[in-house]
């Protein structure tokens, strides 16, 4: 870990909350982007992200300085996330029988979001979106954070075979709701 | 489309396999149909991940957080605070009642009879305050137990109650303290 970061951490144990916000600076692009592809709302992604980063503030005693500080936030991260999806999913059962909307992410835009350039409704998203979150957290690791497997299986608390198999179901799961025909195919690889 | 191949095309796309493993997928591709179209998927799927933005937080979010990080301290040291009132009122009671034993049993011994009335008058009292003394007390009393025994046990088991429920409840302001001190 970088030495600024761990001077950072240690005057943010000892209450200098300048310190914290130095911290919540240089992770805030990581956790919101692991957020919002979780949650599939800039607006949640925002919420969740507070979230993370005032938790991760209560548990700073805790922290190794041996670990990577960026797979112990994210590791915060995406257990919130996780845990959210589950009280959604909680949430829809108990006025819908349906399930599997339990696990798609809120499309209702409030007016924030109409302000924010940065959100982007793209395939991407709905095909990540429709992914379980134990096989959502991993691909989105992968992709958008470009994790190794270890690193993946730190942040997870898995193993790094887990780790295999899920970005393997992942992948499958993507490739089978992603409509990739031949003539589509072709533009992309021509486009990229 | 073969499980196992796709296991080692999914490594591939994440440079995770040996050179064996992608001898092994490329002559498997070769003569499979199936899995060279799947590869080709995965490919441009590949890319297409790759090639989606990360977005960019909105500027609040760091004024977000240490706002609700000061809310939640201030509502932390609020418990705490209750917390410690409560012991301290609940300190007083039990200080009360021990004493009215005391006076109660010695005198007692010589007045058994006025001890017992002074004793059920107090009782009452106290059981206006003390919901769950008054209860555990009659329960004892219908098991024939002696009255200062009874009061006594119930004395001993809501402070003990009440102790652990201050300490959970006072806990974080505590180390908030014991850490601002250390430093």
């Amino acid at each position: 870990m970088e030495s600024q970061e761990l001077n950072w951490v240690e005057r943010a144990k000892r209450g200098d909350q300048l310190a914290f916000g130095q911290l919540v600076e240089a992770y805030q692009r990581p956790v919101f982007n692991l957020a919002y592809r979780m949650l599939g709302s800039a607006a949640e992604a925002e919420d969740a992200s507070q979230e993370t980063f005032v938790r991760m503030y209560t548990k700073l005693n805790t922290f190794q300085p041996d670990r990577k500080l960026s797979s112990w936030i994210l590791s915060i991260a995406s257990h919130y996330c996780v845990d959210r999806l589950r009280r959604r999913r909680l949430n829809w059962l108990s006025l819908d029988d349906d399930p599997v909307a339990a696990v798609l992410p809120s499309r209702q835009a409030g007016p924030e979001e109409s302000t924010l350039r940065r959100e982007v409704r793209d395939d991407v998203q709905d095909w990540v979106a429709e992914l379980e979150p134990g096989y959502r957290v991993p691909l989105v690791l992968r992709y958008w954070h470009g994790l190794s497997y270890d690193e993946i299986a730190e942040v997870m608390g898995i193993s790094i075979s887990a780790v295999k198999s899920r970005l393997h179901r992942a992948r499958l799961q993507v490739a089978e709701r992603a409509p990739f025909g031949s003539a589509v195919l072709t533009s992309l690889l021509s486009v990229g | 489309m073969h499980v196992e191949y796709t296991e080692l095309m999914s490594l591939m796309l994440d440079n995770e396999a040996s050179p064996e493993q992608v001898r092994t997928v490329q002559a498997h591709l070769k003569t499979c149909p199936n899995c060279t179209a799947t590869w080709r998927q995965w490919q441009s799927l590949d890319a297409r991940l790759k090639a989606a933005p990360m977005l960019a937080p909105s500027p609040e979010l760091v004024s977000g957080v240490l706002i609700r990080l000061e809310k939640r301290q201030r509502r932390r040291s609020m418990v705490g605070w209750l917390g410690g009132g409560l012991l301290a009122s609940w300190g007083v009671m039990t200080g009360m009642i021990v004493c009215l034993l005391v006076v109660g049993a010695w005198w007692g011994r010589a007045n058994p009879l006025q001890a017992s009335v002074v004793l059920s008058a107090s009782s009452h009292l106290l059981s206006s305050l003390l919901w769950p003394v008054r209860g555990m007390g009659i329960a004892l009393a219908s098991a024939g137990l002696s009255l200062e025994a009874g009061i006594g046990g119930l004395i001993v088991v809501c402070g003990l109650l009440l102790a652990l429920w201050v300490v959970l409840a006072a806990r974080p302001s505590i180390l908030a303290q014991v850490r601002v001190r250390s430093h």
